[in-house]
């Protein structure tokens, strides 16, 4: 039982960064209606113009962090550009190819400028725990938990009480109303797509901090992260992208336990296909479609 | 303050307007009726340009809009409703007026992130008045997807009338309501809207639109068939036969 609740805090501090990356992927859907698959690799680049910083500069956590946001927002800003901006409305398959064909292009300019396998990332923490009773928390997790937790505030506030949020959900809820509302979509979408990546970026360097080390394959897996924890939440709802990364967090953890490392992916990929055949709303997804059947029976 | 030219709009081999000429004078009610698929909506759409014009040009206030975006009509003072509502279902009925004040001059862009308390307390009140005038007031915090039809279609009213619309464009304001809900959607139209701006209204209820409009335009398959007074338009055989076809004679 104490093994259990140990694997649960784990699992829910590592998913408290896996969270982040599904809500950066849910804010991109919810505003476009389309998949980038290039969220990941963007924030990844992000990542290494970190490490250039660390490594070439030799500073320390914080400026890599805001170098790493930096990045990933620029990266992101760049996959919006070719992507999304040029690829108009109704194009939704050719926007989500062209997202993976800036995948492909964004590991090969990784790969030129870093061909080594692994680079050193400046570690989030020294490796402390701190002890609760029978139960030990890394002090890195705590970390990344807490600046997770922190950042979800943050959106929140941003999404219900200012103009721009609001306007944000306009455009994700009915564009062509909120055009008559005098709210310029292509803005919207811009600031959305930076906002994503600015989360991916945070989330990004918690992530690697880490492990203390990052590789170009990095991108890969935080689209794998954040789609299947997005896929898990439901998507287009925030509160499902953050119950759906904590979600993924524990199962993971659990499985490491108690099947061992390799069964970890395993264990996530087999939870995907278990809600895709039983759940396919996700988990809030069977919410919002029976709230809006309540609405409509009102009616 | 409206005026279209020979305003054409062909989709394929249909004619959806066929060189319409109207103008609509500052101030007045004007109604837009004719049957279904006659090209009433089609006018607003090319008028509010989501569809540009075959042929043909229309006019705002003395500045010619033909063909303009959307966002370039809109900043010109023109606001609409929806046939088929467009409200944000899953927002607050609050939110869903609040909204519609994004992009009006007096917002600042930075606004949009750190809000000028002062300002936004005056917007804040706006809402809440035209929510009272509207006789949403009270249902301000509820989500807007859970209202009854007449109440939305009130909501999309007042979020109209929040851009302050030198123009309203009115698609069935009244559309799917009991006759108790029509006329107070009319006393709402005639007291709370139209004061102070032009309106165009489209409607197929025939008493509420005759009882609010000083003038008529009649349309069939995308051509006017008469203009005026709405007695002297009702009455007008062209008209009787658009809507009744031949049973006109019974009528």
């Amino acid at each position: 039982m104490v093994d259990f609740i140990q694997n649960c805090l784990d699992g829910v501090m590592v998913g408290s960064s896996y969270a982040l990356l599904a809500i950066g992927f849910t804010l991109i859907f919810g505003v476009m209606r389309r998949l980038n698959l290039s969220y990941g690799p963007s924030i990844m680049l992000g990542a290494f113009v970190g490490t250039l910083v660390y490594l070439e500069f030799q500073m320390g956590g914080f400026a890599v962090a805001v170098a790493t946001v930096i990045g990933a927002v620029l990266a992101g800003i760049y996959v919006e550009r070719l992507c999304f901006w040029a690829i108009r409305q109704g194009a939704a398959v050719a926007s989500m190819v062209s997202s993976f064909a800036i995948w492909m292009q964004l590991e090969e300019i990784v790969t030129v400028f870093f061909p080594e396998r692994t680079y050193p990332f400046p570690p989030l923490a020294d490796r402390t725990a701190i002890e609760i009773g029978p139960f030990f928390l890394k002090l890195e997790n705590l970390i990344m938990f807490a600046c997770a937790a922190g950042l979800t505030v943050l959106l929140q506030v941003l999404l219900y009480r200012t103009r721009f949020g609001l306007a944000l959900r306009a455009v994700s809820e009915n564009p062509r109303a909120a055009r008559f509302m005098g709210i310029n979509i292509g803005r919207v979408t811009f600031w959305a797509f930076a906002l994503a990546s600015a989360l991916g970026g945070v989330a990004a360097y918690l992530i690697i901090g880490t492990d203390a080390q990052i590789t170009p394959l990095f991108g890969l897996w935080a689209t794998f992260k954040g789609l299947i924890a997005m896929m898990l939440g439901g998507m287009g709802s925030i509160p499902g992208a953050i119950l759906g990364g904590l979600l993924l967090g524990v199962v993971e953890a659990q499985s490491t336990w108690y099947l061992g490392t390799e069964y970890r992916d395993l264990a996530a990929y087999a939870l995907l296909f278990l809600f895709l055949v039983f759940r396919p709303g996700g988990l809030m997804g069977q919410v919002a479609a029976e709230r809006e059947r309540a609405a409509l029976r009102r009616v | 303050m409206l005026r279209t030219e020979a305003l054409s709009r062909a989709f394929g081999g249909l004619q959806a307007l066929a060189e319409l000429s109207l103008e609509v004078a500052p101030g007045e009610i004007f109604g837009l009726i004719g049957p279904n698929g006659s090209g009433k909506t089609t006018l607003f759409n090319v008028v509010t340009g989501v569809y540009p014009a075959s042929a043909g040009r229309v006019w705002l206030g003395g500045e010619e809009i033909t063909n303009l975006k959307p966002a370039q009509v809109i900043r010109r003072g023109v606001a609409r409703t929806f046939q088929n509502l467009r409200i944000f279902q899953r927002m607050t009925v609050f939110e869903n007026v609040w909204a519609a004040q994004h992009g009006l001059p007096t917002l600042r862009p930075r606004e949009l992130v750190l809000p000028d308390r002062a300002a936004e307390a005056e917007r804040r009140a706006e809402v809440r008045r035209l929510l009272e005038a509207t006789g949403l007031a009270d249902r301000a915090e509820m989500l807007a997807g859970g209202l009854p039809l007449p109440d939305q279609r009130r909501l999309e009213l007042a979020r109209a009338l929040a851009r302050d619309p030198a123009l309203l464009l009115l698609d069935e304001p009244a559309g799917g309501m009991t006759p108790r809900e029509t006329e107070a959607m009319a006393a709402l139209i005639r007291e709370v809207a139209a004061p102070g701006r032009t309106c165009m209204v489209i409607e197929h209820k025939m008493d509420m639109i005759s009882a609010l409009c000083g003038r008529l335009c009649v349309l069939n398959f995308g051509r006017k068939i008469a203009e005026g007074a709405p007695d002297a338009v009702l009455s007008h055989p062209d008209v009787l036969e658009a809507y009744l076809g031949h049973e006109a004679g019974d009528a």
